[in-house]
């Protein structure tokens, strides 16, 4: 036998949901999913784990050294837990739905893998819903997704919210004027990301490009702001790339100004974070009280391509666990549901407790039972941990034999009634509706 | 209803040039000798945290400050994911490589090829180390670092110096600047998007500061 003390330790990076949480955790998803359903976008499920060069094709190189590999003991190729579940969809989509009509609208609920250190309610396990719109060029697209992402953020009941959104495009319109190489370019990226003036002033000063490109390159941090960006930037801009960029990303906050959203929204020219994945309008949603993004997305034309098939797209995704975090920084209570029903029956037959508790399931309550031989204000305590809202006793002192005691957990109020009575009416004891899959 | 902000500031060299930045934007309410850690200038909706300096980027990427005040030596060891708008000009100093002086006078950089050094900063002597193709093997202490060389805990030390004063006490000699460092000012990510105008109004105040001759 194995003498080793048992050690029940977690691995770096995963997490458990106990009830209360794992609750929280379901009412954010179910929130965030049924209002992408009432969008007309339509759920699908994907593998776990995929080959790892299939899932690279869509994956920039940062993100593949993070992916978790393991071997596929049939053909000993290396496999590769989901590290973001947009290359499987445009996957999907490249070989499985092209010929369906377009546009598509898809959503996802999912868990997602990244070797990566743990930081604000992110772990190496993590959950993502989101949607992708797929076979769209158009702005529509793009405030639609802008749209959708405020309207989550709503549902959540999160307030002073922020949507941070650029054009990937304009930058690269930059880039392409200085005609520099690839590691200077990433340089300018790197400086620009943190905002960081004085390194850019540097980087500035050693390329030496023309004065207006210089200009422009300096003013990138600071050009950030509501809509008189845009009129900031094309005073700066001096060519095409950007200036096509910067009309898309106007004609974008045009309609959503037209959704009643611009105050939800600042637009930031010089966000470069994501530039590599995204093509053309992204975003991320920031809260006041969360220090990082609880969501984000964008359009990223030319992913499909690479699983060989041309196709415009985009999208976006809320991070669960932030979103959770977000919810109890700002105070946003989560109804946490107990029971509509405990009985507690003290006869030895059983018999009212098992008739009654399945005749209220089939009229769409939620009921337990107490199993455990114990007395009334212990079984009362427990009742109360678990949320229940009522309790039936049978049997008990205070009652005959065909009728049962129900008592208001919340209020301790008491009645004696009928078992009859209460099948008679049930829309007076819980809400129908609540009950979840009843068949009343 | 607009938050009040949390401004994050080191405790130590930088503190004072700090103060003296905020007092001449009108900014007041820190008692620099206070026990306190922190204190709130409640007329311009500010609150203040005194903080030691390499735990103000966490503070910051975490949003429990919106803003801090921290030198780019320790931006630049920790990477923390924060705004960086504004080189604040004071707190010079640089990090450099430093041995005994009686291995200085046989030693030859050129030829290292394995080195024990001790440090507060093991990620910028590491990468120092690796991109000139040098094994190092890193003694990771917290501080007094000019004394691991003395009593033979390691040859040579990582450390920033502004005079080299210490460097010179403790008999030893410079042999390789690795970066120079000012004080930056940080911003968390969320905080600049969602309180968006405090914020830049704070950092443009700042920027006319450091522009002042």
């Amino acid at each position: 036998m194995d003498k080793r003390p048992f050690q029940p330790q977690l691995p770096k990076g995963v997490k458990i949901y106990l009830p209360d949480e794992a609750a929280a955790k379901r009412n954010v998803e179910q929130r965030l999913l049924s209002g992408f359903s009432r969008w007309g976008y339509r759920e699908v499920v994907t593998p776990t784990y995929e080959y790892a060069d299939v899932l690279s094709l869509g994956t920039d190189e940062t993100l593949q050294e993070r992916m978790f590999k393991l071997v596929d003991r049939d053909t000993g190729r290396m496999l590769a837990l989901r590290a973001d579940i947009t290359p499987q969809i445009a996957r999907i989509v490249a070989t499985r739905l092209r010929d369906e009509p377009k546009p598509l609208r898809l959503a996802y609920l999912t868990n997602v893998f990244r070797y990566e250190e743990p930081h604000v309610g992110r772990y190496r396990e993590f959950y993502q819903a989101g949607v992708e719109l797929v076979g769209l060029e158009k702005p529509e697209a793009d405030a639609e997704m802008i749209a959708m992402t405020v309207e989550g953020l709503q549902a959540l009941g999160l307030a002073q919210f922020q949507l941070n959104v650029g054009q990937a495009d304009f930058f690269r319109g930059i880039l392409e004027e200085l005609k520099i190489e690839r590691g200077q370019g990433r340089q300018l990226q790197e400086a620009l990301s943190r905002k960081d003036a004085s390194t850019l002033d540097r980087l500035v000063k050693e390329l030496a490009p023309p004065a207006s490109t210089a200009e422009l390159l300096l003013a990138l941090p600071d050009l950030f702001g509501r809509e008189e960006v845009l009129e900031r930037g094309a005073k700066l801009v001096k060519n095409a790339r950007s200036e096509r960029a910067l009309a898309n990303l106007a004609e974008v906050h045009r309609l959503v100004r037209a959704y009643g959203l611009a105050e939800a929204v600042i637009l930031d020219l010089g966000e470069v974070r994501g530039f590599d994945y995204y093509s053309g309008v992204y975003f991320e949603g920031y809260v006041s009280g969360l220090g990082a993004p609880l969501c984000g997305g964008g359009r990223y034309d030319h992913m499909l391509a690479r699983f060989g098939y041309d196709c415009p797209a985009t999208g976006f995704a809320f991070e669960v666990g932030r979103a959770l975090l977000a919810m109890e920084a700002q105070r946003v209570a989560v109804p946490l549901e107990g029971p509509d029903f405990f009985i507690i029956d003290f006869t030895p037959e059983k018999t009212l407790a098992l008739s009654l508790s399945r005749r209220l399931r089939d009229l769409g309550a939620a009921v337990a039972r107490d199993i455990i031989t114990r007395g009334l204000q212990e079984s009362l305590v427990y009742a109360r941990g678990q949320r229940a809202r009522w309790a039936l006793v049978i049997g008990g002192p205070k009652t005959k034999a065909d009728e049962l005691l129900a008592i208001e957990l919340a209020t301790g109020s008491e009645r004696t009634l009928r078992a009859g009575e209460l099948l008679e009416a049930p829309a007076k004891w819980f809400s129908i509706e609540s009950g979840g899959g009843g068949r009343a | 209803m607009t938050k009040q902000l949390t401004l994050a500031l080191p405790k130590g060299r930088l503190l004072e040039p700090a103060l003296k930045m905020l007092r001449s934007m009108g900014l007041d309410g820190v008692e620099a000798d206070s026990r306190k850690l922190i204190f709130a200038d409640e007329r311009r909706g500010l609150r203040f945290l005194i903080l030691k300096p390499a735990d103000i980027p966490t503070y910051v990427e975490y949003g429990a400050a919106d803003l801090g005040i921290v030198g780019k030596d320790i931006l630049l060891e920790q990477e923390p994911d924060v705004y960086e708008p504004l080189d604040l000009g004071f707190g010079f100093c640089r990090l450099v490589v430093a041995e005994p002086l009686a291995l200085w006078e046989r030693d030859d950089p050129a030829k290292w090829s394995w080195v024990r050094v001790a440090t507060k900063y093991p990620t910028l002597t590491e990468r120092y180390f690796s991109e000139r193709g040098i094994q190092v093997e890193m003694i990771r202490l917290d501080g007094s670092i000019e004394l691991a060389p003395l009593v033979g805990l390691a040859d040579r030390i990582v450390d920033l110096v502004q005079s080299g004063e210490t460097l010179r006490a403790n008999g030893l000699v410079e042999v390789a600047e690795i970066m120079r460092s000012t004080a930056r000012l940080i911003v968390n990510r969320a905080s600049l998007k969602t309180e968006y105008s405090p914020v830049s109004q704070l950092v443009e105040q700042m920027k006319k500061q450091v522009a002042r001759p």
